[in-house]
């Protein structure tokens, strides 16, 4: 007889767990986002064991781009000198405390009802209305599309907030905190060979998102990280914060959103409905302005606030 | 199809040794280059070998292609990123860093 | 056909509802084309846009009076717990109304300084813009009845509320909005790990419905014990990272920065609107989610928190060294008022409490306002706020002081003022048995008068150099202080208004009984015995203060100040990262023993 088929899971069940004390544990902030990186790739994993293919990708798009974020940040910070170690009754205390939420949490996750209460079923039952065949975009695009538009109009507002941190000097100048004097060899062939990969694979992931995992935001991420790819390298650069175009396309994708929902009022008889026979042209091009929208954001965000070119020695 | 899935079992095994060992490597070896050296090494044949074995469980055509594909990736991005660690190490200057084994590991394996 | 005709099914017809996303989409909308325009483009469209929001706001108010019962409106005609719904009731309108109001008044008194030949193009489009998506932020937790859809809205507002501190662009400024980013989110976290848990319990995010199963209503007949005690804990997640979000001490590390550092107009946005949008979630959660929450011992948790942030506030207003900073403390005060709701909610008499929460989110959201714009004003007008210096800055800028007074009248809660109705319906609320809380009340009016005269007396005292006034940096316009003055009136008559306006406050909550709470109160407020025992105090104790200040440096001054800067220790101690880390996980588990026990 063969064993439990949920053993097979328990090797990632320990890794997770190691990786997330070892995480807390360290102390070198650079180790620590490595291994936050590690750790978002095996929760991807945990994501996919679990049968939730969407938000494995998208944990393992975004999580990629958050590590590079996050390196870059450490990097240009060096090792910050920590404040007086806290005092031990208070790290006591603090231990105590926490080991008291913990215990707390786990109690609660095991008293959950089992199975869960849930909208499977409802959104199984609603799903045809909205021709899409992965339930996940249904209640991304339909069911809860004023969620999804308030996200995406998050992503861009990000973007605003992270330019006004920039000096007001290099205000309309172009991001440069991805320059770098010399690009690798071994990079710039990376940034030449991979990009057109990364694009049909993109491009790919937005088309199968009506029926299939995928969809706007793991592909404008991919497409993301392929810009920043190439930004890196230095085969292109960051267009300035003054350019009319970039902000269209960092708005184009909420923007057209809330348009069509707003004309759903008079077309479908409800705000952010859509009229029987348009539905799926409708939220295709919904979905293909969010692709393009998310890429520009998250590559924007990479690439930093706008900043004077540094002076030549 | 016993002998397809004998076939996968083979060189799946095969290839998790190899990957077994560019752990070992990677936690064994005193210094980084030699550290990136085990860790190409599994990448490129460890993960040749697991690939090769699921071929025979993969549908014809595109799963095929998809895994081969998967493979010429890893191999690209793999080679550029060790060649580019290389380099900085380089540039950095030859001497070993004992102190800093562990985050110089750790480095390696986690711009993968 | 007549403007009142073609809009009669909108104002008082079938399609009412229909103005509810509109009021979250015209934000949104604004906010997204704001980039494109440009900067000079930008401050237009927010003022047309805010001007066009204040008329939808009064608009949704009437519709929500004519029709007498709480809007609801399904997005996409997918109804609860599949779809997303709005809703619009009495304190979501009055919400509405005074964030479109206050955010007209103060764009339009930033209209002059925050333009491109003045603040240039970055300060200008960031300003507008971020101003914008804090009004869509807001208005979606005002409407907002889906736990998930109030999480996105939380987030639009903090992302446009956390550069808004870093506009200025300094090295401090940057670390104060850096901190308000990370303790936000580790907020947002918090309420969102609540949130999950709700859905995996009950399988809808509706308020509405979540409240109807707990309360026994379900279609499985009455909850669990399992069930209820697992919702009871997802609220105290929430709420836990609600109450980080809202400032309230001890969880204030990065309030006074932040509301301190931030341009002026910026700063009274952030003090008068966005904390009130967590705290409004809070009202939202225990008192419309959670059924029964008097038999729960989460107010007394919540009130002694409100209670704490009373005192520490105001007495640590009372010893700032910068008047922006005074004004911040002085909001960490304000803000523990509206937590005493909770206790006295539950108790017998307690109809009027929730009027009164209200009230003082109204009351403080105008004269703060005031106070804030006129901080930026001295300011602006001395080159610095350092009240050290500022001696005699009232000879200089009279009509300035006279407004400040009055805002910080209506903060010490005189009659008629918002303040005094606030203390008035919270008394009558906690009755004989809560004379601790009305204890605690009158204390804070107290300490309130006497940081307000603290002011005043600086102002008023010769200048440093023997001069009589110090020296002005920059003349302000007298247009300058229109704004300011019409907030702080505002605040200091609220209780002037016809009784029967508070109706609206009722819609959706009959047992508030508002309007005649109100009339109640005012009632006794202006005959000649009830306004000296109000106001008989406050004016004794500011004469007490401005004649310790005036009467220099004594042996017991020292000793008093010596126990104000030991004080002034332990808050400082209060604001480190580790200490407010494991005060906030002690909270957490605090209100879990309050409402599990």
């Amino acid at each position: 007889m063969l064993p439990d088929p949920r053993l097979a899971d328990l090797p990632l069940v320990v890794a997770l767990l190691a990786l997330a004390l070892w995480l807390i544990a360290t102390r070198h902030d650079r180790s620590a986002i490595i291994g936050f990186t590690a750790y978002g790739l095996i929760v991807a994993i945990v994501w996919v064991r679990l049968g939730a293919l969407d938000v494995a990708l998208t944990e393992a798009a975004l999580g990629g781009i958050m590590g590079l974020l996050l390196l870059m940040a450490a990097a240009r910070l060096g090792d910050a000198p920590d404040g007086p170690p806290p005092t031990w009754p208070l790290r006591v205390l603090v231990g105590l405390l926490c080991g008291a939420v913990t215990a707390g949490l786990a109690v609660l996750v095991l008293t959950l009802p089992e199975p869960a209460p849930n909208l499977v079923a409802a959104v199984a039952e609603q799903q045809s209305a909205t021709a899409l065949k992965n339930p996940v975009a249904a209640v991304l695009v339909a069911f809860r599309a004023v969620d999804t538009l308030l996200e995406s109009a998050v992503l861009a507002l990000a973007v605003i907030g992270l330019w006004s941190v920039g000096a007001d000097a290099a205000w309309g100048e172009r991001p440069r905190a991805l320059d770098s004097d010399a690009p690798d060899p071994a990079l710039v062939l990376l940034a030449r060979l991979l990009p057109p990969v990364g694009l049909v694979v993109g491009v790919h992931l937005f088309w199968t998102g009506a029926d299939h995992p995928g969809g706007p935001f793991q592909a404008g991420a991919l497409l993301a990280a392929m810009v920043a790819l190439v930004w890196l390298a230095r085969l292109g650069a960051p267009p300035p914060v003054r350019s009319r175009l970039t902000r269209v396309g960092l708005m184009l994708g909420p923007l057209v959103f809330l348009l069509i929902g707003l004309a759903g009022v008079v077309a479908a008889d409800a705000y952010l409905a859509y009229p029987e026979a348009l539905t799926k042209p409708l939220i295709l091009l919904i979905e293909a302005a969010k692709t393009l929208s998310v890429a520009v954001a998250l590559a924007l965000l990479v690439a930093g606030p706008p900043a004077l070119p540094r002076a030549r020695p | 199809m016993i002998w397809a899935d004998v076939f996968t079992v083979v060189l799946v095994t095969a290839g998790a040794l190899f990957f077994f060992a560019g752990w070992v490597g990677l936690m064994r070896f005193p210094d980084s280059l030699s550290r990136l050296h085990a860790l190409s090494k599994a990448d490129n044949l460890g993960l040749g070998l697991v690939v090769v074995g699921l071929l025979a469980q993969a549908s014809w055509p595109y799963g095929v292609l998809k895994l081969i594909a998967l493979w010429l990736l890893v191999i690209l991005v793999g080679g550029a990123t060790g060649q580019m660690l290389a380099g900085a190490l380089h540039a950095a200057g030859p001497t070993p860093e004992p102190d800093r084994r562990g985050d110089a590991a750790r480095d390696a394996g986690g711009t993968r | 056909m007549t403007l009142a005709a073609v809009l009669e099914p909108w104002l008082a017809g079938p399609r009412a509802a229909e103005l509810l996303f509109p009021l979250l989409a015209v934000p949104v909308l604004a906010a997204l084309l704001a980039p494109l325009l440009g900067a000079r483009g930008a401050r237009l469209l927010a003022l047309g846009s805010l001007l066009l929001g204040l008329a939808l706001a009064l608009a949704a108010a009437a519709a929500l009076l004519a029709a007498g019962a709480p809007l609801t409106y399904a997005l996409g005609g997918w109804a609860a717990p599949l779809g997303v719904e709005l809703a619009l009731d009495g304190p979501a309108a009055l919400m509405l109304v005074l964030t479109a109001a206050v955010l007209v008044l103060v764009g339009l008194h930033a209209a002059g300084e925050f333009r491109v030949g003045a603040a240039g193009r970055r300060v200008t489009l960031a300003f507008w813009t971020l101003l914008l998506g804090v009004w869509a932020g807001l208005n979606g937790l005002y409407l907002g009845r889906d736990l998930f859809n109030l999480y996105v809205a939380i987030e639009v507002l903090t992302f446009s509320a956390v550069p808004l501190v870093c506009l200025k662009g300094g090295a401090a400024q940057l670390e104060a909005a850096f901190r308000y980013l990370l303790f936000a989110l580790l907020g947002s976290a918090l309420y969102l790990l609540g949130a999950g848990l709700m859905l995996g319990l009950h399988g809808t995010l509706d308020i509405g419905q979540i409240a109807a199963a707990l309360a026994g209503g379900g279609a499985d007949g009455s909850a669990t014990g399992a069930v209820r005690s697992g919702s009871l804990a997802a609220v105290v997640l929430m709420s836990t990272g609600l109450l980080a979000k809202t400032a309230l001490m001890p969880l204030h590390l990065w309030l006074p920065p932040a509301h301190g550092g931030a341009p002026a107009p910026a700063s009274a946005v952030l003090s008068a609107l966005v904390v009130k949008g967590s705290f409004f979630l809070l009202f939202r959660l225990w008192l419309d989610l959670v059924p029964d929450p008097g038999a729960l011992h989460i107010g007394l948790v919540l009130g002694t928190l409100g209670a704490f942030a009373i005192l520490l506030g105001n007495l640590m207003a009372l010893m700032q060294a910068r008047l922006k900073l005074l004004v911040a403390y002085s909001t960490l005060a304000q803000l523990g008022y509206l937590f005493l709701l909770f206790p006295l909610a539950a108790g017998p008499g307690g109809g009027p409490a929730a009027t009164a929460a209200l009230l003082q989110v109204v009351s403080h959201a105008l004269a703060k306002a005031a106070l804030f714009l006129l901080a930026g004003r001295v300011q602006v007008a001395f080159g610095h706020d350092r009240l050290a210096e500022l001696g005699g800055f009232g000879r200089a800028l009279p009509m300035t002081l006279v407004v400040i007074v009055l805002a910080g009248l209506a903060l010490a809660g005189l009659p008629p003022s918002g303040g005094y109705l606030v203390k008035s319906l919270y008394g009558s609320a906690a009755g004989a048995e809560g004379w601790g809380w009305r204890l605690v009340l009158d204390l804070g009016g107290l300490l309130s008068a006497a940081y307000l005269a603290r002011i005043l007396a600086v102002a008023v005292r010769p200048a440093a150099g023997g001069t009589a006034a110090p020296h002005l940096a920059e003349r302000p316009g007298g247009f300058g202080l229109l704004v300011p003055g019409l907030l702080a009136l505002a605040a200091l008559l609220l209780g002037l208004l016809p009784p029967g306006w508070f109706a609206l406050l009722d819609v959706g909550r009959a047992e508030m009984a508002s309007a005649a709470a109100v009339a109640g109160a005012m009632r006794g407020a202006l005959a000649a015995g009830g306004f000296w025992s109000s106001t008989g105090p406050v004016l004794t104790v500011a004469l007490a203060v401005v004649l310790f200040i005036a009467a220099g440096q004594s042996a017991w001054q020292r000793r008093v100040g010596a126990l104000g800067r030991g004080l002034a220790g332990v808050e400082g101690r209060l604001r480190e990262w580790r200490v407010a880390g494991a005060l906030l996980l002690a909270i957490l588990l605090a209100q879990a023993l309050a409402v599990l026990t």
